[in-house]
């Protein structure tokens, strides 16, 4: 199994983490700064990191940082700070995914699994096959009208998996109600209608680790849908 | 160098400058005392041009002008000594011939052919004019016509005639009658008579009536009187008894000699006749009289200035009597005269007139001829004789010729040609050298005054410090004052002394001779340019000094005025009431162009529209700075509170106004930063806080979850694990909500505005809401329009937004009421309304709602941080829209007003 290290100067912190990955079947590897963090990354094998950003001796955008050097391993930072700018300086120096407390532990495991499955097995897998699409974790078989997240299937009402279909396959576009209604529906969209908004909202809720903050499938308050692309 | 070398440098340039312009005056007083000198008997002044451009002294205007003056009296001279010589000597006895003389200069050849019937002796003449004057009277006349002892009347004829006639006594007996009237009343009898005489009818009248009467009286008193007179005067009655020529003037003599009848005397015709005769001599001795004075004065001053050595000789050899000749030259006895007259010829000015032959010979001053020519002609009389006339100029000592005078204005005239003219441009030369170093050096001076070493800036003297205007006035009426007084000073010496004494010859030539005045006047001069000089770089120094250190204005009387008169102008205008402000500048207004109106007429109204200008000017000039002020508070009250009203060329009230809008300006910027930086010191308290909070939360939350993952079979504990994960949640909802509001409030978020569709936007909130509202059974519905509503906004914003009004619905709302949204579109804003029916009542006021932490419920028991419509509020604001609550009763209605 993969082994994740996990950094934070709160001890209680990384000790649930560690539970929690220790469920799945991780191996998990303890540091309580960025120093730590590092030394540990030079003695194991590590596959994914977790860190958080305010810590003793050496925060974790320095440590990302120095990591970044020489290792390509899936970073996830875990911090207090919420705001934008954080987020937008995390991702920016290099890490994958950012995570905010508090987190969901649910959460943290996906993305933890996401990130890992990318990192080691995506790069090899190579499916070319007609009427198969994929958005990052998302996979859509419409032979088999089959649709995995993160290698999980997902059950999905014809409708909203017509919905995801016609999203997915123009990855990036944006789709108003009202177009999404006729492609769906074959009909013209009457007015002010909420059928299309409740569809997207039980789909985000079926294939999105956080419907709140969606991966796949964006909402553009005020003009429509779409599903991000991402490679 | 000390600091003194620079007054040292001044000393002495000043020194220099001022010994500069010494030789400078003292060269100008040279030339122009020098280039004049006194010429001829009248001593009239002969200026030598010293810029004429010729090569000797004989050749110069000065020169002609002498030679000419001379030759001209030379000639008159000539013709006097006629009159009053014989042989080139002074002859008592001369006698002229009065006709003749009185009509010497009458072309008519007749007048010239008297044979001496009326000779008279040219001395009497003279002395009769000099005893009685002939000025207001004619009987001394009568008195010297009669003889008393014979002596006095040459001529025996008329002598008997007068007997025989008893012409004397009727002559005499009008005269004597006149006489005795004079000597009675004196000069107002002597009015009367001239009146009768002027009148003429009364005058042979008289003259008959006292025919008779008189006889004895007259006798008698001719007796007495012309004894006196003649005895006195020695006067000579002189008469010839031939026959006159038939002219006018001769019938004095015709009537003499051709009527001596006594029947003539009697007929009244004949007696006047006799007696205008008798005027006309009379008149005729006056005249020859006076003429005769006259020519006597000058001649005595022509013999004294030609015979005194001068350097001008001549010789007038006239035909006829041999060795009668006229000279200024020595002729000893044994000379001969024709020797020396051949000797004019070698001299290097002479000019030589055969009066014979009207030739003229003469060598330098070619005009000399004409005005001998004219000259003599004019004397024509007294040359009648012809003969040779010579005249020369003497430069040097001429043997056995004459000597030399260096004295003589021909020779001073040569002397001082020779410096100044043959010189003028050493002298000029030297005079501009001079000029333009004393320049130079002035304006050194100038520069470095006010200059001090080791010491920076313009130093000031005392007189500096005075006022402008007063130093100004001391300083032109110092000098000028100073200038006009040494001038009087100079001139009085001048005229006193050094014209008086030395100006006609060697003034300032510096020979031995000069006299000692000459020297003094130079020092005078000296003096007074010296001191003038001192005071001129005095006061010039300080008037650069002033220009240097700029004071010239600022140190002004004119200046202090002005300030002074504003200051008072500015305190009455500012510390008194509005009525005060207001009317006494009007009245004064009005009273001025009244006044100037009724004062000046046509040029008052001109003079009353200038001050009206200026008076409209100066308005302008208020309400212009007025106007800076008014756009001042405008800018402030729109926002821009950096902003300040310029203060300059403010005054008065408006500068009251102006600083109290800027303080205003600075209060309130002030005041909004002051707030601005709370809320923002708040906001990052708020979220340091909050990320303190965070972390334990996190592990709080994190092992609730591990807790309820473990396999509690105890109830009670699964019930105290679920609030504690509801509470926690809670918890963190309510950080995170805490830590955005903030943000808002204090302007610490981005906007980017986009086009939006709201009800696409109203679509989607009811889609994540659907299930929501359906749980708790309300009934959301939507009003709009078909057609997309347009509005600008940041799409996360307003999803926010309607986040948040719905989550607050969902929550409070009262189950199962329907839930109305009205979107509208109007001109600029799009207005969203949101109703709803509140489930507790509302008791608190609708601008409380949208405080933070103020909830409908005042238990505060439910779940929500209190915080959702307070951030939505701010959101709306700072999207440029508004968010206003409106309660009645239970109805909670949102109105949001988003701009399109």
């Amino acid at each position: 199994m993969a082994n994740i290290l996990v950094c934070d100067d709160d001890k209680d912190i990384v000790e649930a983490i560690s539970i929690y990955l220790t469920q799945e079947g991780y191996q998990v590897i303890r540091a309580y700064d960025g120093l730590e963090a590092i030394e540990a990354l030079k003695n194991n094998d590590i596959h994914l990191l977790v860190i958080d950003i305010m810590m003793p001796k050496l925060d974790g955008i320095h440590a990302t940082l120095k990591i970044r050097e020489n290792s390509s391993i899936p970073i996830i930072i875990l911090s207090a700070k919420s705001e934008d700018v954080d987020k937008i300086m995390g991702l920016n120096i290099g890490a994958d995914d950012y995570i905010t407390k508090p987190f969901n532990p649910l959460e943290l495991i996906a993305r933890v699994k996401s990130h890992l499955r990318r990192y080691t097995k995506l790069g090899n897998i190579v499916e070319e096959t007609k009427n198969i699409y994929r958005v990052a974790g998302l996979f859509i078989n419409d032979e088999t009208k089959e649709v995995l997240v993160d290698d999980e299937p997902v059950k999905l009402t014809p409708i909203e998996y017509n919905i995801l279909l016609l999203l997915t396959k123009n990855a990036g576009k944006v789709f108003s109600i009202e177009q999404i209604y006729e492609k769906i529906w074959n009909e013209e969209a009457i007015g002010a209608d909420n059928t299309v908004a409740v569809h997207i909202r039980h789909i985000r809720e079926k294939i999105e680790i956080n419907p709140k903050e969606p991966r796949y499938l964006k909402v553009v308050w005020g003009i429509g849908y779409k599903i991000e692309k991402v490679q | 160098m000390n600091k003194h070398c620079t007054l040292f440098t001044k000393s002495i340039l000043c020194v220099m400058q001022s010994f500069l312009l010494v030789a400078m005056s003292v060269i100008l007083v040279m030339l122009s005392i020098n280039l004049r000198f006194c010429a001829n008997r009248f001593q009239s002044e002969i200026y030598i041009d010293p810029f004429e451009q010729v090569g000797t002294f004989e050749e110069s205007s000065a020169f002609e002008q002498i030679y000419e003056s001379d030759v001209t009296d030379l000639i008159r001279y000539l013709a006097i000594c006629e009159q009053f010589e014989k042989n080139g000597v002074y002859d008592v006895e001369k006698s002229i011939d009065l006709l003749q003389y009185c009509n010497r200069k009458n072309v008519n050849s007749d007048a010239y052919t008297s044979n001496g019937e009326l000779c008279y002796r040219a001395s009497d003449l003279v002395n009769w004019l000099e005893i009685y004057g002939f000025t207001y009277t004619n009987d001394l006349l009568y008195e010297a016509f009669l003889p008393t002892d014979g002596v006095s009347i040459y001529d025996k004829d008329i002598w008997k005639l007068l007997q025989q006639n008893e012409l004397s006594q009727v002559v005499s007996s009008v005269d004597s009658g006149y006489v005795e009237e004079y000597g009675n009343y004196g000069e107002p009898v002597y009015d009367e008579y001239a009146e009768q005489e002027a009148d003429g009818e009364l005058y042979p009248s008289v003259a008959a009536d006292q025919d008779e009467t008189a006889d004895q009286d007259v006798i008698a008193n001719q007796d007495e009187t012309t004894d006196q007179d003649v005895t006195e005067s020695k006067s000579r009655l002189m008469e010839s008894g031939e026959t006159l020529t038939a002219n006018e003037e001769s019938t004095l003599a015709k009537n003499y000699v051709e009527e001596p009848s006594t029947e003539a005397v009697t007929d009244q015709a004949t007696m006047e006749e006799y007696l205008e005769s008798y005027q006309i001599l009379y008149s005729y001795i006056i005249s020859a009289a006076s003429d005769l004075s006259y020519n006597y004065e000058s001649y005595l001053g022509y013999n004294d200035y030609y015979k005194n050595n001068r350097n001008f000789k001549f010789l007038y050899i006239p035909n006829g009597n041999e060795g009668e000749y006229y000279t200024n030259l020595t002729i000893n006895k044994g000379e001969n005269v024709a020797d020396k007259a051949k000797l004019f010829k070698t001299l290097d000015t002479y000019a030589i007139y055969d009066l014979d032959q009207f030739t003229i010979s003469s060598k330098n001053g070619k005009q000399v001829e004409g005005i001998i020519r004219s000259e003599i002609s004019n004397y024509s009389y007294a040359f009648r004789e012809g003969g040779t006339f010579y005249i020369g100029i003497v430069n040097e000592d001429i043997k056995g010729f004459a000597n030399y005078n260096k004295e003589d204005c021909y020779a001073i005239g040569a002397t001082k040609f020779q410096l100044f003219n043959q010189n003028i441009w050493n002298y000029v030369i030297a005079f501009m050298a001079m000029f333009v170093l004393d320049i130079i050096l002035f304006v050194w001076v100038m520069v470095l005054t006010g200059r001090k070493r080791n010491q920076e800036g313009i130093v000031f003297i005392w007189f500096d410090k005075l006022f402008t205007e007063p130093a100004f006035g001391i300083a032109v009426f110092g000098w000028f004052g100073y200038l006009f007084a040494s001038a009087y000073v100079l001139e009085n010496i001048n005229y006193n002394y050094v014209s008086q004494t030395a100006s006609l010859s060697n003034a300032l030539l510096f020979t031995k001779e000069t006299p000692m005045v000459s020297y003094l006047f130079l020092f005078a001069i000296a003096v007074v340019v010296v001191i003038g000089n001192a005071l001129f770089l005095f006061f010039f120094a300080s008037l650069i000094r002033r220009i240097k250190a700029k004071t010239m204005w600022s140190n002004s009387i004119f200046k202090k005025a002005i300030g002074f008169a504003k200051k008072i102008y500015c305190e009455t205008k500012d510390h008194s009431s509005i009525v005060v402000r207001t009317w006494i500048p009007y009245l004064f207004f009005l009273v001025i162009n009244l006044s100037l109106m009724f004062i000046f007429q046509v040029v008052g109204i001109v003079l009353a529209f200038m001050f009206d200008m200026c008076v409209g000017a100066y308005l302008h000039y208020e309400n212009h700075m007025r106007a800076r002020i008014v756009t001042g508070i405008k800018k402030i009250s729109d926002g821009d509170l950096s902003y300040q009203v310029d203060l300059t060329h403010i005054h008065g009230e408006n500068l009251i106004l102006a600083e109290s809008v800027n303080h205003i300006g600075a209060g309130i910027k002030d005041a909004v930063e002051t707030s601005l930086k709370d809320e923002r010191l708040k906001a990052d308290l708020i979220t340091n806080v909050s990320h303190d909070i965070k972390t334990p939360l996190t592990s709080i939350i994190n092992y609730v979850d591990l807790l309820k993952r473990e396999k509690i079979e105890n109830e009670k504990v699964k019930e105290y694990l679920d609030v504690l994960d509801e509470k926690s949640q809670r918890l963190k909802q309510l950080t995170e909500d805490l830590v955005e509001a903030s943000k808002i409030s204090s302007g610490n978020i981005t906007i980017e505005k986009e086009v939006l569709n709201v009800n696409t936007l109203m679509n989607q909130a009811m889609g994540e809401y659907a299930e929501k509202f359906e749980k708790k059974n309300l009934d959301l519905v939507v009003n709009t329009r078909e057609e997309a509503t347009m509005i600008s906004g940041d799409s996360r914003h307003m999803w926010r937004i309607m986040d948040n009004l719905l989550n607050n619905i969902y929550k409070y709302a009262l189950a199962g009421t329907r839930v109305y949204v009205d979107i509208t579109d109007g001109e600029q804003f799009v207005f969203v309304t949101f109703k709803n029916i509140s489930a507790s009542a509302l008791n608190i006021h609708a601008d409380e709602l949208t405080e933070r932490f103020i909830r409908g419920d005042v238990s505060r028991s439910t779940e929500g941080s209190g915080l959702g419509l307070s951030i939505a509020k701010n959101l709306m604001e700072a999207q440029g829209g508004t968010f206003t609550i409106l309660l009645d009763g239970d109805l909670f209605k949102v109105v949001l007003k988003i701009s399109k």
